[in-house]
């Protein structure tokens, strides 16, 4: 910090005055956004967990289930089901706004109301069991949406939340006590000059 | 209007086409990181990924879709055991807090 070559007069004092106010306006700001965004993000990143969990207990469950259905009859006939679905599903995205950061929000919509329509089957050359992995998969579904979008949500936030970090320690660590010692060099500088001044002018008044 | 597509080996994804998502089946994770990456380049909003598939795209991936809606989603499979999502959810917990605040 030292070897940096400031100006001691007092336009660069004002300067880095104005700058240092500037440097703990933006350092609090930061701060409490910081704060704010981990609140978020602990929060967000519980449900996910939880999601997670749930989502992943199910699809094993309901895969199982499919290896059983799958072993119950031909693949042929398993492809012509499963391959022509009756149902679609379209999905809408929205933005969302935490603390400055936009994060996704998805609502999904089904083309048919109709529940049954995710059996895109006749029932008499399938298994029971599929309809059972197909009806089970149907309910994991909102979950895996909603696991989507909070597991993005929560990437988005880690990323922030660092970038915030970065900045208030920049700010904290480096650019504040950097106005400070400047602060503190040119004032010094300048008392020692008005000192030597006055000195001087005694001086040759005594002289004469 | 947005598109979700399952992306992994055949067994593990038949079952969502019912539903009446895209799926694609693929045998490698070469085979599914030219089809992510096209599909993410379709701006697709939710990409389900198998975890024997995406376990060594997943970083790649995520990286790709910082600045897009895509969202790249790891779920299990038929054989797998690894807890690959929450592995992967912790390291984002020690990107964001330094440390792991969720699980300890």
């Amino acid at each position: 910090m030292a070897n940096i070559q400031i100006n001691p007069t007092r336009m660069e004092l004002t300067r880095l005055k104005k700058k240092r106010i500037m440097a703990l306006r933006g350092h609090k700001l930061l701060k409490d956004k910081r704060d704010e965004l981990m609140k978020q993000f602990i929060s967000l990143v519980e449900e996910n967990k939880m999601l997670r969990e749930r989502v992943e207990a199910k699809l094993k469950n309901s895969n199982q289930k499919f290896l059983l259905a799958k072993a119950e009859m031909s693949e042929e006939i398993l492809a012509v089901s499963l391959l022509a679905p009756k149902q679609s599903i379209s999905i809408d995205v929205t933005k969302h706004n935490i603390m400055g950061v936009e994060v996704p929000k998805f609502n999904y919509t089904t083309r048919t109301a109709n529940q049954n329509d995710i059996y895109s089957y006749g029932l008499a050359f399938t298994s029971p069991t599929l309809d059972d992995v197909v009806k089970s998969l149907y309910e994991i579904f909102d979950d895996m949406i909603k696991l989507a979008e909070v597991e993005k949500t929560c990437q988005i936030l880690a990323s922030e939340i660092e970038k915030t970090r970065r900045r208030v320690n920049a700010l904290e660590h480096l650019v504040i006590p950097q106005a400070e010692t400047g602060i503190k060099y040119i004032s010094m500088k300048l008392d020692e000059n008005e000192r030597s001044t006055q000195v001087r002018l005694m001086k040759t008044s005594a002289i004469r | 209007m947005h598109r979700i597509a399952v992306v992994g080996e055949k067994d593990s994804i038949y079952g969502f086409a019912a539903l009446g998502l895209e799926i694609f089946p693929v045998k490698t994770s070469k085979e599914a990181k030219l089809l992510a990456k096209k599909l993410i380049k379709e701006k697709i909003a939710i990409l389900y990924l198998t975890e024997s598939i995406i376990s060594e795209l997943y970083d790649e991936l995520i990286e790709l879709t910082a600045k897009s809606i895509t969202s790249v989603v790891p779920i299990p499979d038929l054989s797998s055991n690894s807890n690959f999502g929450l592995n992967k959810l912790r390291e984002t917990v020690i990107k964001a807090a330094g440390m792991d605040i969720l699980f300890s």
